[in-house]
């Protein structure tokens, strides 16, 4: 019995850790340092949240002023939407452009190629702002279960007192319907949890992924 | 042509290998840990190219090497040690003890004691790097990391990520006897040579601060401002000072830029773009080359510290980490 209790209790302790810590390790400077930066508490990665993936990050070629005019080219309309695909691997993705940059006439080489890393660009903004809202959500929802199973664990009888029934000694226990839900709940949670730095790494493949093929798109332009 | 396409056109790598080997008196070499790979890639300084890549212990990261250049020390983090492999065969020689979750690393001028940083234990442990004894742990904040020696060996400086300080410690007692707030996430601490300011790198901060390193008090702040990338990408984590101490070096994370920033006005120079996510760096002994590694685009970048330009990306492994250069 107690070692059950004891179980439930850990478990519950993982719960109030991982609520204490996940916010802690993201907001928690004190607070008198740095107040100027303050971190979104829906934001669960390790790393800072960067919203917005600008061309100047990973692009020395011509200033993108022109966003939407590559969306009227329906051959750069496919051909970003193929090389951003992080199915297509790197090695085709720059066959790709080298094959597109082929084809292009003299007068309209880098331009052509600008507006392609144009399309890639927005292509990629619009992926992650989808993969980061979804990673915000699913750490806001996480949050909210967290209290509820925290509320849960201590309706709960005191450890000592889970399975004080009439149980001969020596016979296992059952835990009560309550307990049984309380422990499920708690192992779902904390492997939910474990899915967070997993998704964490995906606005950062997503980023790589981008780099990689304005480098790609640059290494064919002539200005 | 972009500075940073690989490879560099010919005209374009000829003319810089030209103007930089006409001065390139000698070749070094270089060791990068990459991070997920498990891997160790060697790049030879005067060809520009990796030689060799070798597997090491699980997710290596902090790099230093032995005084004498004998001796690559690699913090292998999920093995919980450090490793010493041989500069020259690679060989594996031996693991230090380190505590849990080593990350940074910094070796005494004396060339034995070993300072190491536990992300997980909030310790810094040292090691005698001969005898491989532990000779003790100093209790410091949260998530420890930066690891900034004096240069005459006294003063051990390390960062707390979670506590935002820079921890002062007396080498000779192994007492913390100052701590100084600095914005969030302190990742490096690095003095200059005359050690007359300590520079202490903020990543989410996005700010470095300069330190007198005598009373310890702030001489400035130095923020970052990039045209068309986005404060939030401008995370500063690697810092390197010139020998003469002219030029700081500031890696910026994301924002994939190296500024250099003049020491005595404390101004930003220029903002060089190098490869994607740059954390770490490293002169070559003569000052000529800065190496950084870069973590999302799985290369490094060569910088002509005199004229202060990207020449050229080497491919290396996954994660590029840590990096270090032989000493001749």
């Amino acid at each position: 019995m107690k070692m059950i209790g004891h179980v439930l209790r850990r478990a519950g302790l993982q719960i109030a850790t991982a609520l204490a810590l996940v916010p802690f390790t993201l907001v928690a400077a004190p607070a008198f340092a740095d107040e100027a930066e303050p971190q979104k508490t829906e934001w669960p990665c390790v790393y800072r949240k960067v919203p917005v993936l600008t061309a100047a990050t990973i692009w020395d070629g011509p200033t993108i002023t022109d966003t939407s005019t590559w969306r009227k080219d329906e051959t750069i309309r496919k051909l970003s939407q193929y090389l951003v695909s992080r199915r297509v691997k790197e090695p085709e993705a720059e066959a790709a452009v080298k094959k597109f940059a082929a084809g292009l006439p003299a007068d309209t080489h880098d331009a052509k190629l600008t507006e392609l890393f144009s399309a890639v660009l927005t292509r990629t903004n619009e992926d992650r702002k989808l993969v980061m809202s979804g990673i915000e959500r699913f750490h806001k929802r996480q949050l909210e279960r967290a209290k509820e199973i925290e509320k849960e664990g201590i309706d709960l009888p005191p450890a000592g007192d889970f399975g004080a029934t009439d149980a001969p000694a020596g016979e296992i226990s059952q835990l009560s319907p309550k307990e049984e839900k309380y422990k499920w709940e708690i192992r779902t949670f904390q492997e939910k949890q474990a899915n967070i730095p997993i998704a964490c790494e995906i606005p950062q493949l997503i980023d790589e992924r981008a780099g990689a093929i304005a480098r790609a798109i640059r290494a064919e332009m002539k200005s | 042509m972009s500075r940073f396409a690989q490879p560099l056109p010919v005209f374009v790598a000829a003319a810089a290998m030209t103007s930089f080997g006409a001065t390139a008196a000698n070749a070094y070499t270089a060791y990068i840990t990459n991070e997920k790979d498990n891997s160790l890639s060697v790049i030879d300084t005067d060809k520009l190219e990796v030689t060799k890549t070798v597997k090491i212990g699980q997710r290596p990261r902090g790099i230093v090497m032995s005084k004498d250049g004998k001796w690559v020390i690699v913090c292998t983090s999920d093995d919980n040690d450090v490793k010493v492999y041989d500069a020259k065969t690679l060989e594996f020689v031996k693991s230090l003890p380190s505590g849990p979750d080593p990350e940074l690393l910094t070796l005494h001028p004396d060339g034995k004691r070993l300072y190491i940083a536990n992300e997980d234990d909030n310790l810094v442990t040292v090691v005698d790097i001969e005898t491989s004894k532990v000779l003790t742990e100093i209790p410091v904040g949260v998530e420890p990391e930066g690891m900034g020696m004096s240069p005459d060996g006294k003063v051990l400086v390390n960062t707390s990520e979670t506590t935002n300080m820079a921890h002062f410690i007396d080498t000779e007692n192994h007492k913390t006897f100052d701590n100084v707030l600095v914005d969030s996430r302190p990742r490096v601490a690095m003095f200059n040579s005359a050690q007359t300011q300590l520079w202490v790198s903020s990543e989410v901060g996005g700010t470095v601060a300069v330190i007198n390193p005598a009373d310890r008090k702030l001489i400035t702040k130095i923020n970052f401002e990039i045209p068309g990338v986005e404060k939030e990408a401008i995370q500063p984590v690697g810092i390197r000072i010139t020998k003469d101490g002219k030029f700081a070096f500031i890696a910026l994370g994301p924002a994939n830029r190296v500024a250099v920033v003049d020491t005595a006005t404390f101004k930003v120079l220029k903002y060089i773009l190098v490869g994607q996510r740059v954390w770490q760096m490293y002169f070559t002994p003569d000052d000529k080359l800065l190496l950084t590694t870069n973590g999302a685009s799985n290369d490094v970048t060569v910088i002509d510290v005199a004229n202060q330009k990207a020449i050229k990306s080497i491919k290396v492994g996954r994660y590029p980490w840590g990096v270090v250069v032989s000493p001749d």
